[in-house]
């Protein structure tokens, strides 16, 4: 079994794993903000939402989560790893560097990844682990967690709320190149629909991320209270 | 017309080097960039100061020979020219040109402008080949190949091997060249007992030669001056997955 | 000198099959037990490295490029040719061993032309077998085109750019071979001399060109495939570095030099633009297809191109040879150019061009077949002159391409050194006085896959060798004259630098030695190269140290070499009192201005042997006998 741990070692291994665990993140982001649109459904759609995922039956949501931790933690090491190497083949850079056609997303990969990365921190400790600016417990009229309140309370905030607007903005920057990113590495390019390929994904990665943004704006601006 | 230059001179590959700056008076637009560094190194000889060292030998854009990065574009502004075809009317009056060196860790320099790129040979030596040996062959037209698979082979096989891909990625990676060379045998029949240990191994040693890895911002292929299209590099990246889980050992 | 070219006897069609059977062998289990060195990594040398590798030798192969990827092969673009006769129209063995005789001027040796036609078709085998991805039609066989006027489609080719992926090919054997350990290359090192001991080559003195150290390398033979020496006239369609060096420090040890005066100049070239020009650029013969090439008729006229009549042009290929007309050969095109440049009908700034105008061929069959034809060309004719071709006329004129001339070798290629063999454009041995087009790689890929990995074993079986190493008295030797060439020319410390000379020495041989020659200009070239040579060894300058990569050094010993081949050519053109191919001798022409043979006094081969710094190099003669073929005028009229 070696094999396996040299070959996910090499530099395309490690590509692949990160392709591969960046599309898991990219379906997993679609899911969640599709989710959480019940947001503008109101509290009872909110709370029953939550509910569902809580009581998944064979204890998806743990295997979900593990899953989840797995695909960022593989993300996040692998581009340590990719970054690393990436930097030491150009020990001297040049005195006078230019762009050709590197897109702006594209080359700040690492930088736009780990503002996300500090987001998700905050994120899961804000709503998931509720050690940051929560404010409970908050339980609904139906006995039920109530999540409809707690993001409310959150974002009604306004530091908080551009916090989350502003790194949904960088989730979609960052899905620009890694979501069609990831079919190039895959191998996945092909003349009849590469149209196909680098337009449709990071476009719904766009519109995903906008998603995620009109929660809160529509919290700070009255239309969710 | 006349220029400032801004070129990197060092002198040798252990000792650092610098930016150190020439006037280059009375150019003609007709010539070569490459003979607007001759010009210069004219007037370098003439007031005792060693010439700038720099690679070429074919000057017509095939051997792959020149190797320098122009105002930050590897073989300068023109699109798919080698420095070499690069001619001096791509340039006007009082412009100001920085000439670096490929700048690699797999490429160290050895002097000036020069560097040294027995990486990808080494590369080549990994696999880059069809084990046959000189005679015993059979007869060329024995197997068919269809037209549009021997033409894309052309087309990856057209990689000069100059570097520019290299010198022109973020990461310092070779990516592109390997992909054209694993791809040019890939795409023919000759090349298909060995496609799986060719790609294994040509990667393998790509890697240990110390080459960043291709985060898929195409800076190769705007940089080659063959033109060798990306498509070459998803060609590999599929090729080596199956190769990776597929090979017997 | 020893001039027996040792051509087996029997049919000609036999000759290369008998003398296969007839050779030594080397046991399979001994061979790894010789070195041999291979210098050169074009076709030739590329092609024999590997091929050695594989039969087992120990090989040492050399180039003085980065990467034996760049030897100047790689800049072929037309093809190469076989006797396939896929096309079935009438090709054979038989004719294409004819045309090459013919198209050489009848001074070449049968008996390795005809092998060379024989061997062709396996070259074609072996390159597909390697994945050289030549052209295909739809039905995915090999295409051929027709190519310098040949009557058959016999030219395999991959785009314009065949050189490229023939050598492509011949480095990937190569690097194979590296790769498994029985090849050890050694790039950026130029060889600077060959060793003799007991009168056979035994190693040569190499400069690392990174280092600057000077070392030895001994084997049991020596392979020479180090290209022609074009750059001797300094513009020239060869790479910056090919040079004369290896190939003329054997001939100072003894090797015969074979027809230095033969040089083949290029017709379709993209004209020089000025002081500044370091090369010349090749445009295929292929345009010609197309093409149809004029001069005004009237004398320093300076109307825009396009407004310059039908009759006021003269399509003078056309007119005075009304048969072949634009598709004339490769030297009687570029000799009508320079007449009517010489006649002050030239054109483009220099007066030193000639249009090759496809206005005719765009109206007829649409701008879109010439761009699908031609395209490349072109964009790369815009790139170098920015002028649109599709609009105006390209303007070309002739440069010097290739050089016929070189090593004596005999049937085993093996120069009059024994043990020292030369291979491609470095020996004289296949193309006479002229080549046809495609034919050079044809012969470097012969040479180098198929001849000498027989005949070496030959030579390496029929000797006794006494175990000799680099610390060999003979080898320290030369090795101290190496060093002492090199602190020489390090310590001139004059005032010209090495381009200056060699532009000087170019411009005398382009004038004297070029296109046409004549007695007094030779004469006048013989007096004047001595001299410019006394300046060059007491006014050069060259900085730098040689213990490191110092690129004028390396061009001032190349130069100082070109500076006494230059004149070893003048006194070749000047002996040989005939024209033939690309040697013109303005004496000798027919009333309306072709060239004239004399084959009753100069078909044979003229070898020269070094005699010593200050004294005369002697003549020798090979005869060459012509049983299969009548010796003919050409005529393209």
């Amino acid at each position: 079994m070696v094999w396996i741990g040299q070959f996910f070692n090499s530099s395309l291994g490690a590509k692949y794993l990160m392709a591969l665990t960046g599309a898991g993140a990219y379906l997993f982001l679609i899911g969640h903000i599709l989710g959480n649109l019940n947001m503008f459904l109101g509290a009872d759609a909110m709370n029953s939402y939550a509910l569902t995922l809580k009581t998944l039956p064979f204890g998806a949501l743990w295997i979900a989560r593990i899953g989840l931790v797995f695909v960022f933690g593989i993300h996040i090491l692998m581009a340590i790893k990719l970054t690393r190497a990436n930097k030491s083949a150009r020990p001297v850079s040049y005195s006078k560097p230019s762009t050709v056609q590197a897109s702006l997303a594209s080359r700040t990969m690492p930088l736009t990844g780990l503002v996300v990365l500090a987001f998700l921190i905050f994120h899961l400790a804000h709503f998931t682990w509720r050690i940051v600016a929560y404010d409970g417990p908050l339980i609904d009229t139906s006995g039920r967690d109530d999540v409809y309140t707690m993001v409310l309370q959150g974002f009604q905030q306004p530091v908080i709320s551009m916090f989350y607007m502003l790194a949904m903005l960088l989730v979609g920057f960052h899905l620009s190149h890694g979501a069609k990113s990831m079919f190039q590495t895959l191998g996945l390019n092909n003349k009849k629909y590469n149209l196909l390929i680098t337009t449709a994904p990071p476009l719904l990665g766009w519109v995903v991320a906008l998603l995620g943004v009109s929660i809160p704006i529509a919290v700070l601006v009255g239309i969710i209270s | 017309m006349n220029l400032t230059l801004h070129v990197w001179r060092q002198n040798g590959s252990k000792t650092s080097g610098k930016l150190v700056t020439y006037n280059a008076n009375n150019v003609s637009e007709d010539s070569s960039f490459l003979e607007m560094l001759d010009e210069v190194n004219e007037g370098l000889i003439a007031n005792d100061e060693e010439p700038i060292a720099f690679d070429h030998d074919c000057r017509e854009g095939i051997c792959g020979s020149c190797s320098m990065m122009i105002n930050g574009v590897a073989h300068g502004p023109e699109r798919h020219t080698t420095a070499c075809q690069l001619h001096m009317r791509s340039f006007k009056d009082g412009d100001e040109i920085y000439i670096e060196p490929w700048r690699a860790k797999a490429f160290p320099i050895i002097k000036d402008l020069v560097v040294d790129r027995n990486s990808f040979d080494k590369v080549i030596q990994a696999g880059g080949y069809v084990s046959v040996s000189t005679g015993g062959v059979p007869d060329a037209n024995a197997i068919p190949i269809g037209k549009d698979y021997a033409d894309s082979a052309m087309d990856a096989a057209e990689c000069i091997g100059c570097g520019a891909c290299v010198a022109s990625c973020k990461n310092a990676s070779a990516m592109l060249f390997v992909a054209a060379k694993v791809s040019h045998l890939a795409l023919l029949p000759q090349g298909q007992p060995e496609r799986k240990n060719r790609v294994l191994n040509m990667v393998k040693t790509m890697d240990d030669a110390g080459f960043g890895n291709c985060t898929n911002q195409y800076e190769c292929e705007a940089a080659c001056p063959k033109g060798i299209s990306v498509e070459f590099i998803a060609k590999m990246n599929r090729d080596f997955l199956k190769a990776g889980l597929a090979s017997k050992d | 000198m020893d001039l027996n070219a040792r051509i087996p006897d029997g049919p000609l069609a036999q000759k290369w099959e008998k003398h296969k059977f007839d050779t030594k062998l080397v046991n399979p289990a001994n061979k790894r037990k010789y070195k041999v060195i291979v210098v050169g990594t074009g076709l030739a040398g590329a092609a024999a490295a590997a091929s050695l590798g594989e039969l087992g030798y120990e090989v040492s192969n050399f180039c003085f490029q980065d990467s034996p990827r760049r030897a100047h092969s790689i800049a072929a673009q037309g093809g190469i040719n076989a006797a396939k006769n896929y096309p079935s129209d009438g090709d054979s063995v038989f004719r294409l061993f004819y045309d090459t005789i013919k198209g050489g001027d009848f001074r070449s040796r049968e008996a390795n032309v005809y092998r060379l036609a024989q061997v062709s078709v396996d070259i074609i085998d072996q390159c597909v077998a390697q994945g050289v991805p030549f052209a295909r039609e739809y039905g995915g066989l090999l295409a051929n085109r027709s190519f310098g006027g040949a009557q058959v489609s016999r030219t395999f080719y991959a785009r314009g750019q065949t050189g490229q992926q023939l050598l492509l090919g011949a480095y990937s054997a190569l690097s194979r071979q590296i790769g498994l350990g029985h090849v050890t290359m050694f790039p950026r090192t130029e060889m600077l001399d060959v060793v003799l001991i007991d009168g056979k080559a035994r190693g040569i003195v190499v400069r690392d060109l990174v280092t600057g150290e000077i070392s030895s390398h001994a084997a049991e033979a020596v392979v020479l495939a180090t290209g022609g020496y074009g750059n001797v006239f300094y513009l020239s369609t060869n790479a910056k570095g090919s040079n004369v060096t290896a190939a003329f420090r054997c001939y100072k040890k003894g090797a015969g030099f074979a027809n230095p005066c033969y040089t083949q100049i290029h017709p379709t070239c993209i004209p020089v633009s000025g002081d500044h020009q370091s090369k010349l650029t090749l445009m295929s013969e292929s345009l010609r297809n197309d093409g149809r090439v004029w001069v005004p008729k009237k004398k320093g006229d300076s109307r825009p191109v396009r407004e310059i009549p039908e009759a006021e042009r003269d399509y003078y290929l056309e007119r005075k040879y009304p048969s072949f007309g634009n598709l004339s050969p490769r030297d009687i095109a570029s000799r009508s150019a320079k007449e009517a440049c010489d006649a002050g009908l030239g054109v483009g700034k220099s007066g030193l061009g000639v249009y090759l105008d496809f206005e005719d061929a765009i109206n007829r069959d649409g701008e879109q077949t010439i761009r699908e034809k031609y395209g490349n060309l072109f964009q790369m004719y815009e790139k170098i002159t920015a002028e649109n071709p599709y609009k105006v006329p390209m303007r070309i004129y002739p440069a010097v391409h290739y050089t016929m001339g070189g090593l004596w070798v005999d049937y085993n290629l093996m120069s009059t050194i024994p043990g020292l063999h030369v291979l491609g454009e470095a020996n004289f041995s296949d193309h006479g006085a002229n080549r046809l087009g495609a034919s050079a790689l044809m012969q470097g890929l012969a040479d180098g896959y198929f001849v000498i990995p027989h005949t070496i074993g030959h030579y390496l079986a029929s000797e006794k060798f006494e175990a000799v190493d680099t610390s060999h008295a003979e080898f320290k030797k030369v090795e101290a004259e190496v060093n002492d060439s090199t602190k020489k020319l390090l310590g001139i410390n004059g005032k010209r630098s090495v381009d200056s000379f060699h532009k000087e020495l170019g411009k005398i041989m382009w004038d004297k030695c070029g296109m046409a020659r004549n007695k007094a200009g030779l004469e006048e070239a013989i007096q004047k190269i001595p001299s410019l040579r006394e300046e060059f060894w007491s006014n050069v300058k060259v900085l730098g140290q040689g213990e490191s990569l110092n690129q004028s050094l390396e061009k001032a010993g190349r130069v100082a070499d070109f500076l006494e081949h230059g004149e070893l050519m003048c006194r070749d053109a000047l002996k040989r009192e005939e024209s033939c191919g690309g040697h013109f001798r303005e004496e000798h022409q027919t009333g309306d201005g072709e060239a004239l043979r004399h084959d009753n006094e100069y078909a044979h081969v003229a070898v020269w042997e070094y005699k010593g710094e200050n004294n005369a190099p002697d003549r020798h003669e090979e005869t060459l006998n012509f049983e299969n073929v009548k010796l003919a005028t050409r005529s393209y009229k």
